[in-house]
């Protein structure tokens, strides 16, 4: 009950969030400098024509007008239209998303395993051999940088060994895509019942899924490690020693003690890879989210734009109220009146 | 302070000796030290005593002077950097310290009972009572969840809980203090323990309270013919409560004995400290002033002898050899050697 009325106030909150940030994509995009006018027209165009440009854009209206007009679009489902490919900028959204969704959370289920694995390995051992062989392989993690770790796994595993596809993008060049119903590659291909899709889908997810998942472990690795460490040295898992509890189960304590801060961080990493994954995603040719941001970012194209701030905000707004109830359901002595 | 207990209902046991049946627990040279990046902290260094059976004995000393240390080298429950690098703990005659995990861990809960010092932090937050309780029982091979219900159930009753079933399907921070020491103690002795090490069970509860745990422990002890450590700062509960008493100074035991030797007559000037500052009426209140020595550079000789109003030449030398009287009473001090001249 204490859980199910704090869900409720947390999702009842979820619009007034939600107004902010389409208040903070609008101005944003506003108060941008740069002037795409100048950019879509090229140099050498007139001072006319550049005025045409600005009143068919709509940019020669007051800021307000502008807000409001946005504000009616949004209510009817209308974000607006791409500046270059006049694309509805919501069928973008729809079509890029789904790509950098199955990218970031498998990329994320990797770097949890790989990281929390890593971070109680050092954590439980701490001192020991275990604990500097542990650390040593989380800074290596943490100090490459994620793209040049894509060009590296390209480089050995495409390249030189073979076991990966090129990377080209989600499926090979010659693979035909099964149609479109959540937009996700592996499910979609689960549900057309095609094996050789799904396959290849699988095999061209690895290497990006691969990179991200082996960078973000170090984050894991260490907010596992900060709050493993403390929870193993308290009281709490001493008594449970005491009353000899064998160590699978003292640890099981640890962790129930460690998980919130973890899972905190998972949620905030799964937010900051919405869009943060752009680098990746072009390396692999991923045709996703934060790609098109980039270029879009790179354009000035500024529905898009505000289309791309507009759904990692809904989409990080959704993750961390989704996160605060799960850590409400885990831990009975959290408390919200 | 009241007069120490004079009531010695209960048999001490002095006569057995250690050859017919072994000490309940031995403990003889047991040192134990952490390699901190400050170096290395000399927290227990060569601790001698022994517990019998139906025995509770106290242990004393300021804060800092390594009795938790003491109790978890011989629970095997120090960790690194913490290490114990030398000594026994013989219990029922096996060396506890010698014994493989596994072995140890056996015997931590089944046949020694463990009654943490706050029952918030030693309790598991997130985890119903009843799921503790039934975790301990399944670590020692009782894994039917209905019997680990009806053993919880009965050894929360034998603590004085009324509602037993309120408290099993709650969470630790829905008891108040008393109730949640209630927990720990029946935890403690669920598994129907011989031995029961209390480390300061009632610090952070209000004295009526304190009292009543206190009164709580000593009952289900004496009751079962259990023994039992009890760790205090507090000479009033020594004397109230204990057998026997082992006084302690930077990792060191530096006097034992009766209760009543120790309380009444106390021969090393640090215990004479201790107890001078107790109130007692008709007796001036001297408070001991200083710091516990140094344990990372520890002090050649006594250990005392920084804050000893009684410090000569050879207290900066070496360590006293051990004095002890006919009723048993040891005390480890070179002033021992100045009364034997002296008569
Ligand atoms: N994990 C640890 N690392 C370093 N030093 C420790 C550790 N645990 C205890 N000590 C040191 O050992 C000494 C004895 O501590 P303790 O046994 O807890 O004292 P007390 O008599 O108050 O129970 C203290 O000086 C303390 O600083
Ligand atoms: S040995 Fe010396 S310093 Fe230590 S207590 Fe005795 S008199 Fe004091
Ligand atoms: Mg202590």
């Amino acid at each position: 009950m204490r859980v199910l009325g704090y869900a409720r106030r947390r999702v009842l909150f979820l619009p007034v969030g939600l107004l902010s940030v389409v208040v903070l994509a609008f101005l944003l995009v506003n108060a941008l400098p740069g002037n795409p006018v100048g950019v879509i027209a090229g140099p050498a165009a007139g001072p006319e024509e550049l005025a045409e440009i600005e009143r068919r854009l709509g940019l020669d209206r007051p800021l307000w007008e502008r807000f409001v007009d946005y504000l009616g679009g949004l209510v009817r489902g209308d974000l607006g239209s791409s500046y270059y490919t006049d694309r509805p900028i919501l069928s973008e959204i729809l079509r890029f998303a789904p790509a950098t969704l199955e990218l970031v959370i498998l990329s994320l289920i990797v770097a949890a395993v790989l990281g929390v694995g890593l971070g109680t390995l050092g954590a439980y051992h701490k001192g020991r051999l275990a604990d500097r062989g542990s650390r040593f392989v989380v800074t290596t993690f943490q100090s490459i940088p994620d793209f040049f770790l894509a060009l590296l796994l390209i480089y050995l595993c495409f390249y030189l060994a073979g076991w990966a596809p090129a990377p080209v993008g989600r499926l090979g060049l010659m693979d035909e895509p099964p149609p479109a119903v959540t937009g996700a590659l592996l499910v979609d291909s689960l549900i057309a019942g095609d094996m050789t899709v799904f396959r290849s889908a699988v095999a061209h997810s690895m290497l990006p899924v691969l990179t991200l998942g082996i960078y973000y472990s170090a984050y894991f690795a260490r907010s596992t490690y900060a709050s493993l460490v403390p929870a193993l040295e308290s009281k709490q898992v001493e008594f449970a020693r005491a009353c000899g509890l064998p160590e699978r189960t003292v640890l099981a304590y640890a962790f129930r003690q460690a998980r919130t801060p973890i899972l905190t961080y998972g949620g905030i990493l799964l937010a900051a890879l919405l869009g943060g994954a752009a680098i990746i995603e072009t390396i692999f040719s991923w045709g996703g989210f934060g790609e098109w941001a980039i270029d879009s970012i790179l354009q000035l194209d500024m529905p898009a734009v505000q289309g791309f701030i507009l759904a990692a905000g809904l989409g990080t707004l959704l993750a961390f109220t989704a996160l605060d109830i799960l850590v409400a359901v885990l831990d009975p002595r959290v408390r919200y009146d | 302070m009241s007069a120490p207990r004079q009531a010695l209902s209960r048999p001490t046991n002095t006569g057995q000796g250690a050859d017919r049946e072994p000490r309940l627990l031995e403990v003889s040279g047991l040192t134990t030290r952490f390699d901190t990046p400050d170096g290395l902290v000399h927290a227990v260094n060569g601790v001698d005593f022994h517990v019998d059976r139906a025995e509770i004995v106290g242990v004393v000393g300021e804060s800092g002077c390594g009795k938790s240390v003491t109790i978890r080298s011989i629970l095997g429950l120090v960790r690194p950097p913490g290490r114990v690098v030398e000594g026994t703990a013989r219990f029922n005659g096996v060396d506890l310290l010698g014994l493989r995990a596994a072995e140890l861990r056996r015997l931590r809960g089944a046949e020694i009972g463990f009654i943490a010092q706050n029952p918030f932090s030693a309790l598991n937050p997130v985890m119903r009572i009843h799921r503790q309780f039934a975790n301990i029982l399944a670590a020692h091979g009782i894994r039917s969840d209905a019997i680990a219900r009806d053993r919880a159930r009965d050894a929360l009753a034998d603590v004085g809980i009324a509602g037993p079933d309120r408290v099993l399907d709650g969470y630790a921070h829905q008891l108040s203090g008393g109730m949640a020491q209630r927990v720990v103690i029946a935890m403690a002795m669920l598994l129907n323990p011989a031995f029961v090490i209390a480390d300061e069970p009632t610090t952070g509860l209000d004295l009526t309270v304190q009292r009543q745990i206190l009164d709580l422990i000593r009952g289900l002890v004496q009751q079962h013919g259990r023994s039992m450590l009890l760790v205090t700062h507090d000479l009033g509960v020594v004397a109230q409560y204990c057998d026997r008493v082992v006084v302690m100074y930077a990792g060191k035991v530096i006097e034992h004995g009766s209760v009543r030797d120790v309380l009444t007559s106390p021969q090393h000037p640090y215990t004479q400290a201790l107890v001078r500052a107790v109130p007692r009426p008709g007796h001036p209140l001297v408070h001991l002033t200083g710091r516990l020595p140094d344990l990372v550079d520890y002090p050649a000789g006594c250990p005392f002898q920084a804050r000893c109003p009684h410090a000569f030449e050879p207290c900066g030398q070496v360590f006293p050899e051990p004095t002890t009287s006919a009723s048993g009473r040891t005390y480890w001090c070179h002033l021992s050697q100045e009364r034997e001249a002296a008569r």
